[in-house]
């Protein structure tokens, strides 16, 4: 019972990371219609930046710190969501269908390697920063640990969620979002402007992806550049599971995934635990592509 | 009495709250040309695509009597088995040409199943077998044998993409009527065509049906061509069949009328 | 005459000013805590260090190639931007290659502008690639060619091209043949040479599925574990000869892909990418942790080399009751033999798989293929059931996969997961998509370009990915459909006619090589 609470407790706090990528995955899907494989490295700069920036700052207060190297993460790897459309998938648009899926796997293959380049290819680990937590529960030799850093990755998760939704269903930019969502041609005739929509779409997603970033730096304490590709899969996964297109979807599939990886490490074995999640992402996409929350696709005819 | 090719029973398909077809029933016969007419919207290519197995209907029973091969019913069919076994062919609203393939191997890929048999699978193909080799000459021939009747023969070897737009309406016929169809249903052939190509257009038609003794099922827009060719129309508003006869008698409708022309015009 | 291109009118100074604003923003964005900061592992944790020459040298260049993109389009100053790029070449080029221009010229080496070798490269091409794109732009306004012109021009080049590639073929065919003996080759030669056929059959063999039958496969390398790993596990276990596995390896192959290919096939285009995808890096994971079968992340080591055909072993000694194959043959003994006859086993199989391509694509089920890439769901109204077409497709691509992976487990000896990960899968599909999807030729250059270009410059291995991953793209964005585009029929009726009866092809029809 412990061993599960404990178990339950960490998939959660995985789950809400891959939520936070997954968004930026179904957000993109549901605008374009494309998989931006490259979506796993924009979180994986997150997580450099943060380790970067946290590595500056080790002179401020801890609170100070974490709040600026959020924001400051966020800002470039905004950055790098928005070249990434710019440069490898704007053009594309109208190309034939099969090609922005190339490309971002052209820039999947190239942000890796880049960052590899300028930051070496070992792991980097930071001292923890956060330590402590509550004993949620005793049983004879087991506790189960609730850390203050899994409490903080929760609920900063759970407010950017909220304010999320919040900000597409009531702003006029989460409108224009919706509308281009719908019918891209008929929002540029009302006025919407497409390209500039898109463009946000990915700064956003890329935004949420470096929140995800700069808390998996805190939580583990070490990053590489090989970080991004499964973590971007299985966000992929999540967004799949959750149905893509849909942010409701994206953050339950995350923590579904979470969970399952959590409780399949805790109780089978964890080197099996990424066939799990590719199996969940190959049964799903066959016996429901739409995932939980979202819509059957018909096929136009 | 001889049985109709198509028999179409209490026809309904809804998607969600919309009912796009509501409870049509109608037959067509082969060497007949039947037209399905009807305002934007009035859910006569759905109609299509039920008979043509991309959608599933909700309600009722689509009966192919095939001359030779026996009875089917489209509704339980797979997309390509309603192609291959019933031998329904179509044409799409927005042609589905293979754009970047030649006019002559669009016509070879409609002869597909034939020809697979024809190679054994492949087998009889990759050995050069001559059994193989002499029907693809067949399937060559037959295909020539309608570029010419679609006067396309010309351009045999051009990228289909690369056609007029009245010249690839034409290969879509062509290529229905090379997998050997029994009923050939056509969305709208003549929208998009000027004057020129669409009596191009009707005359093939026409040349079709008489040759081949086919049942043709029409969705058209232009009343001239309707009222030309057809033997037979059917009329479509808002999902139910309003009217049903020959030309003349649907010209008269009043009912035909009003839906065209607007309720207050009539009362 | 002279025909002015109808350019937009040059933006204002304003906006000009708004544009390279936003360009240091965003190259400042993209620059600072990455390319600034170098992360150093120290024995007090992580320490900084700080590349500001690199940063501010890359900021002013992002900003001064925004410039040059701007005044490109501003009509009358491209005679600026030509001079200017040639400038930024000329000092990338000179940085780049100082040392031996120092050497040559018997001066002392002068300081550098650009502060790494990487970016003097970049430099030196972005700025050629800004005077040849002004060049060109000032040589249309000057000459008298029309556009229409232009296009004819185009097409004629295309036409010669095309011819130009047949015969090219048939001289990379004999340069294929005859290369052990020609003067050049030794040792070196024959294995890169080795390595790249391999590459060349394995993109033949996935150019069915993604060539032909438009389907994204991301997984292909799985197929290619599986015939090396059936080879070298019944070579280990059951002690089979490389002959008789070989086509073991392939139908096991070819099972994979059928049984994993009936589920997913009739899923849409990006989704059928993502599951192969994950079912090559299942197939990864398993081998990494089956440990009583696989060994492991360890792989298996000491799989025996293909003997000659059952006549002669190709080692020293001979083995077992098979003589050695110099004295079977009554030659002197060199080792290169083994080399030699490992070149021509791939090339044969290279070969093969590119006579059943050219041979099943004017069959029935080939241009199905094709057909079904062009459109599916016109496919399934002339009766063509998609889910078996795709099936055949996926299960021929997957054998060669095999195959070759049965190839490469006896060239190499020894196989462990590391091989087979998503980055290979990425390669060979990176060759087709080169290539240009369908044509065997351009797959075999583009195969040569990716596999040869890194062996030749292996000094720059660090940079061959970022280099790779940026190829894709750019490949996509300007040649989408590949290097050679051409697609030929698979059958004409001109061949069936008397001559002058067809219309000539339609200008647009050959173009497309220009798209």
């Amino acid at each position: 019972m412990a061993y599960l609470l404990q178990q339950l407790i960490n998939g959660l706090t995985l789950g809400s990371i891959y939520g936070l990528i997954a968004i930026g995955y179904t957000m993109v899907y549901g605008i374009i219609g494309m998989i931006n494989f490259a979506h796993g490295e924009i979180y994986m700069i997150g997580a450099f930046v943060a380790i970067i920036a946290f590595t500056a700052l080790s002179n401020f207060p801890l609170v100070v710190a974490i709040l600026l190297v959020l924001l400051f993460s966020m800002l470039i790897t905004a950055a790098y969501g928005w070249t990434v459309e710019r440069v490898a998938y704007r053009p594309l648009r109208g190309s034939f269908r099969l090609a922005p899926l190339i490309s971002a796997i052209g820039m999947s293959i190239f942000l890796q390697n880049y960052v590899q380049l300028l930051q070496g290819a070992r792991n980097k680990p930071i001292q923890p920063m956060i330590q402590g937590g509550f004993t949620v529960m005793q049983e004879g030799e087991f506790t189960v640990q609730l850390s203050y850093l899994q409490i903080i990755i929760v609920v900063t998760t759970l407010v950017l969620m909220t304010g999320f939704t919040q900000f597409i269903n009531t702003t006029s930019l989460g409108r224009q979002q919706r509308a281009c969502e719908q019918d891209k041609t008929m929002a540029a005739l009302l006025g919407v402007n497409v390209d500039r929509t898109v463009s946000m779409t990915f700064v956003m997603g890329a935004a949420l992806a470096a929140v995800a970033g700069v808390m998996v730096t805190l939580y583990y304490g070490v990053v590489d550049f090989f970080l991004g590709f499964l973590a971007g899969l299985k966000a992929f996964t999540a967004a799949v599971l959750g149905g893509i297109g849909s942010l409701p979807g994206a953050m339950l599939g995350g923590l579904l995934i979470g969970l399952i990886e959590a409780l399949w490490a805790g109780y089978f074995s964890s080197e099996w635990k990424d066939v799990a999640a590719f199996a969940i992402l190959v049964l799903v996409l066959i016996f429901r592509p739409q995932g939980l929350l979202g819509r059957p696709e018909v096929e136009k005819v | 009495m001889k049985r109709p090719l198509l028999t179409v029973e209490h026809l309904t398909m809804r998607f969600g709250g919309l009912t796009a077809v509501d409870d049509v029933s109608f037959s067509a016969w082969d060497g007949e040309i039947t037209a399905i007419i009807g305002p934007n919207g009035a859910g006569k290519t759905t109609v299509f695509n039920c008979l043509t197995g991309f959608y599933q209907p909700t309600v009722g029973r689509l009966a192919l009597d095939h001359p030779t091969r026996g009875r089917f019913l489209l509704e339980r069919l797979e997309a390509y088995r309603i192609g291959r076994d019933a031998r329904v062919a179509r044409t799409f609203q927005n042609i589905r040409l293979f754009p970047r393939m030649t006019v002559l191997e669009n016509l070879l890929v409609a002869q597909h199943t034939n020809l697979m048999r024809a190679s054994w699978y492949s087998v009889a193909g990759l050995l050069g077998l001559a059994n193989y080799r002499h029907a693809e000459e067949a399937a060559i021939e037959k295909a020539r044998h309608y570029m010419e009747l679609a006067n396309l023969v010309e351009v045999a070897d051009w990228q289909a993409g690369n056609l007029p737009y009245g010249a690839q309406r034409r290969l879509e016929i062509i290529r229905a009527m090379c997998s050997d169809p029994a009923l050939l249903c056509l969305d709208e052939p003549a929208a998009g065509l000027n004057p020129r190509e669409s009596g191009q257009l009707n005359d093939l038609l026409l040349l079709l049906r008489q040759e081949k003794g086919i049942g043709v099922l029409l969705i058209e827009h232009d009343m001239s061509v309707v009222m030309r060719i057809s033997d037979h129309v059917i009329v479509l508003d808002y999902g139910k069949k309003i009217s049903d006869g020959t030309p003349e008698e649907v010209q008269n409708d009043p009912r035909v009328i009003a839906a065209y022309l607007g309720e207050e015009e009539v009362a | 005459m002279s025909v002015r291109h109808s350019a937009p009118a040059g933006p204002g100074r304003e906006a000009m000013l708004k544009e390279l604003g936003l360009t240091l923003l965003i190259g400042l964005a993209l620059c600072v805590p990455l390319v600034s900061y170098q992360t150093i592992d120290d024995v007090g944790g992580l320490q900084l260090q700080a590349r500001w020459p690199s940063t501010v040298f890359i900021l002013v260049a992002l900003v001064l190639g925004r410039l040059g993109i701007i005044l490109l389009r501003t009509p009358g100053k491209e005679s600026w931007v030509a001079i200017g790029g040639s400038i930024a070449a000329a000092i990338g080029m000179l940085d780049l290659f100082r040392d031996t221009l120092a050497a040559l010229l018997g001066i002392a080496e002068w300081p550098a502008i650009s502060p790494t070798y990487a970016l003097s490269f970049l430099l030196g091409v972005g700025g050629a690639v800004l005077a040849i794109r002004a060049g060109v732009r000032l040589g249309r306004q000057r000459s008298s060619v029309t556009a229409a012109q232009r296009d004819a021009r185009k097409e004629a080049i295309g036409e010669q091209v095309r011819k130009l590639v047949s015969v090219f073929a048939v001289a990379a065919v004999l340069f294929a043949l005859t290369l052990p003996f020609l003067p050049f080759s030794n040792r070196y030669v024959i294995d890169v040479a080795t390595l790249i056929v391999t590459y060349v059959m394995l993109g033949w063999g996935l150019n069915i599925i993604v060539g032909y039958a438009g389907l994204l496969d991301l997984g292909y390398v799985a197929f290619y574990a599986v015939g090396a790993y059936s080879y070298a596990l019944a070579a280990q276990h059951l002690g089979i000869s490389f002959w008789l596995a070989l086509p073991f390896a392939g139908l096991l192959a070819a099972s994979f892909g059928l049984i994993l290919g009936f589920p997913v096939l009739r899923l849409r285009g990006d989704y059928f990418a993502i599951v192969t995808l994950g079912f090559g890096e299942i197939i990864r994971i398993v081998l990494i942790n089956w440990y009583g079968v696989t060994n492991g992340p360890d792989g298996i080591s000491g799989i025996p080399r293909p003997d000659f055909f059952g006549l002669a072993a190709m080692s020293r000694n001979g083995s077992g009751d098979l003589p050695p194959f110099h004295e079977y043959f009554g030659l002197e003994y060199s080792s290169e033999h083994r080399i030699i006859f490992l070149y021509y086993l791939i090339v044969a199989m290279a070969a093969l798989v590119a006579i059943f391509t050219v041979r099943i694509r004017k069959l029935p089920i080939g241009r199905a293929w094709e057909a079904l890439r062009e459109d599916d769901i016109a496919c399934a109204s002339l009766g063509i059931n998609r889910t078996t077409v795709k099936l055949a497709a996926f299960a021929i691509s997957a054998a060669w996969g095999g195959f070759a992976g049965a190839f490469f487990a006896t060239r190499q000896g020894f196989i462990s997961p590391e091989s087979f990960t998503f980055i290979e899968s990425a390669i060979i599909l990176a060759i087709v998509v080169m290539g240009g999807m369908g044509s065997l030729v351009g797959i075999a250059i583009a195969a040569v370009l990716l596999i040869g270009l890194p062996e030749v410059f292996r000094d720059l291995a660090e940079y061959r990915m970022v280099a790779f991953g940026a190829g894709l793209v750019m490949i996509m964005i300007w040649r989408p459909r590949g290097l050679l585009s051409h697609r030929e029929p698979s059958v004409l009726l001109a061949d069936r006619m008397p001559p002058g009866r067809l219309a000539p092809k339609p200008a647009a029809a050959a173009g497309e090589g220009a798209e």
